[in-house]
């Protein structure tokens, strides 16, 4: 009888043959009971957190000045004089350049003259002096002696002709004399009187007319000089001349132009999307394309009440109109720089945060399929801040639930799932928001 | 743990038909190329290490042994066809016959890789390759075993590193 001998009974056919059989049951059961463990639709899931999530509405831009003065020319002009170089800062009120108007110039003259001219026979006739009163008196004086004398030639040759000494024609002649010399007298009395007690009400007012007449002839030429006589309306520094001495200047054109270049703006279109989320005092972040090293910050100033429609590219876009005012101390930003925005909607802090992908809508509720031990299961949530990439859930989840991504459409709550632990691309690009 | 996202380039039917013909032609010409690949390259190591101890056994001879040593694999290729055939279609993709039935299915980190290539068919067919190069080069089947074995232990390692990193890169 054969001794035991385990080297023996391992070098025989039945033993190769039964390890190998017994390899592939192994094999067959361990498979069997793999995928009976790990049956399911297979799901990406991700974890719920917490992060740093905030809102950004954004546009783009170019920089404006918030306040600024053009000077333009009305008429074609020859620049005459100016008073300001470029960089200069000037004050309300400042001249800055005079235009050619030689004809402006001899109206205001004339008109000038007239006005003098008035106002010298308005003071004679208010005020007038003892010599004017001295030469009244005399007149008056002249003419009442001349009256009285033509009053008794006129007698005399009234009892003459009634004598029949001389003709009627002569005594009529007489009569005559007396009633102009009569005139006279009332008019040098009148003259007079005028002296010592005043004008009446009627000529005190066509007297006052005249010289208004004159005065407002004079404010006309000299507002027509005006308008060839260039000033500072604001406070600002002079940001361009386009001209110099001697150059003409055609209808139209901005010869210089003023602004404060540390209160600059920019205006922006929004989207009819985005606008609700834009209010009134919100920060913005401003990135110029000519300076991309520096982030400059800014505020929302004002939010149009009204979209208006744009067309760009055949598409109509309607947008919501912002103005945004841009502190600059540095003065680096210049009007005309193209900017990028980022209106800070809401500010970023820690919130319960899901990837866009976990989110599907049914019938206006939104919700989320949760990876529950094996099993999916349906869950409606409540939306808050939206970001680029994720969003804030406000209710329906708690930290550490674990949510399934792109769920398949024919999931049904309870069914059977199995999960990968990728992270996919969230965690990839969670740091954009 | 890594899991291969879907392939949106497989989304219509026209790109589904183009990929399972590509799938046959691979398979038909993977069936006839690997069985001579792993001959010729078996066989190459065993002349290596022959050509190393100063002997000279012909390399016709070591590709016969390279040959007889591919039968376990041949064997557990037919073992996976006739698990896969008694498999739901869904879990088709995670049959395996090696130690990466271990880990879950669709795990791509380095240990799953690495316990994926650890198959009782792959010892076996690196056994009788030791077994056969050691009797015609007349030498040890400990030492020829261990310079083999050294050699695909190496491959292993590195083909699992290589490939759980491409995969982390590739799928983040």
């Amino acid at each position: 009888m054969p001794a035991f001998n385990i080297r023996t009974i391992c070098q025989t056919t039945i033993f190769k043959i039964a390890l190998i059989i017994i390899a592939v049951a192994l094999i067959s059961g361990l498979n069997l009971w793999r995928n009976h463990k790990y049956s399911g639709t297979l799901v990406h899931t991700t974890k719920v957190e917490e992060k740093v999530l905030g809102e950004k509405v954004y546009a783009s831009g170019r920089i404006e000045l918030q306040e600024k003065q053009e000077a333009v020319a009305q008429e074609s002009r020859i620049l005459k004089q100016l008073y300001v170089k470029t960089g200069e800062r000037v004050k309300a009120g400042q001249l800055l350049a005079v235009l050619d108007c030689p004809a402006e110039e001899r109206s205001l003259a004339d008109a000038l003259a007239a006005l003098a001219s008035e106002e010298l026979r308005y003071k004679e006739l208010v005020n007038p002096s003892a010599e004017d009163l001295a030469i009244g008196q005399a007149e008056f004086e002249e003419a009442k002696i001349t009256c009285d004398n033509k009053r008794k030639t006129w007698e005399r040759k009234e009892a003459l002709c009634a004598a029949g000494a001389i003709s009627a024609q002569e005594m009529e002649t007489a009569r005559q004399e007396l009633l102009v010399q009569e005139a006279a007298f009332l008019k040098a009395q009148k003259r007079y009187d005028i002296l010592c007690h005043g004008p009446r009400a009627a000529e005190r007012q066509a007297a006052e007319a005249n010289l208004s007449k004159a005065q407002s002839a004079v404010q006309a030429a000299e507002e027509e000089l005006a308008r060839y006589t260039i000033k500072a309306e604001m406070n600002g520094v002079i940001l361009n001349i386009e001209k110099r001495p001697g150059d003409m200047i055609k209808a139209g054109d901005i010869f210089i132009s003023i602004g404060q270049p540390e209160r600059l703006q920019v205006k922006v279109g929004v989207s009819e999307a985005d606008a609700a989320r834009v209010k009134p005092g919100q920060k913005v972040l401003i990135e110029a394309a000519a300076l991309p090293e520096k982030i400059f910050a800014g505020k929302v100033s004002e939010v149009a009440g009204l979209a208006r429609t744009k067309e760009v590219n055949n598409t109509r876009q309607v947008e919501v109109a912002v103005g945004v005012s841009v502190e600059d101390k540095s003065g680096r930003l210049k009007p005309g720089y193209s900017v990028d925005l980022e209106i800070i909607s809401v500010t970023a802090k820690k919130r319960l945060v899901i990837p866009y992908e976990a989110l599907q809508e049914n019938r206006g509720k939104k919700q989320v399929w949760i990876y529950d031990d094996g099993k999916a299961r349906l869950q409606t949530v409540t939306i808050g801040v939206e970001g680029e990439l994720q969003l804030e859930v406000t209710k329906g989840l708690k930290p550490g639930d674990l949510l399934i991504l792109d769920p398949p459409k024919q999931l049904k709550n309870g069914d059977k799932v199995r999960r990968t632990t990728t992270p996919a691309t969230f965690s990839k690009d969670e740091k954009h928001d | 743990m890594q899991q291969m996202p879907d392939n949106p380039a497989l989304s219509s039917p026209e790109a589904l038909d183009m990929a399972a013909n590509a799938a046959i032609i691979g398979g038909i010409a993977g069936a006839l190329l690997t069985p001579l690949l792993f001959a010729l390259i078996v066989a190459l190591l065993l002349k290596l290490f022959n050509a190393l101890a100063g002997d000279k056994v012909p390399y016709r001879k070591l590709f016969s042994v390279s040959v007889y040593a591919y039968l376990p694999l041949l064997l557990s290729s037919l073992i996976g066809l006739a698990l896969g055939l008694t498999t739901p279609a869904e879990n088709f993709g995670s049959i395996s016959i090696s130690l990466y039935l271990l880990f879950p299915p669709d795990t791509y980190t380095f240990p799953a890789l690495l316990a994926a290539q650890i198959n009782p068919f792959i010892l076996w067919s690196l056994y009788l390759a030791a077994l056969g190069g050691a009797i015609l080069m007349k030498s040890e089947v400990k030492k020829v075993g261990s310079y083999i074995f050294l050699l695909w232990l190496i491959y292993a390692l590195a083909s699992s590193y290589f490939g759980a990193a491409s995969i982390s890169n590739l799928y983040g």
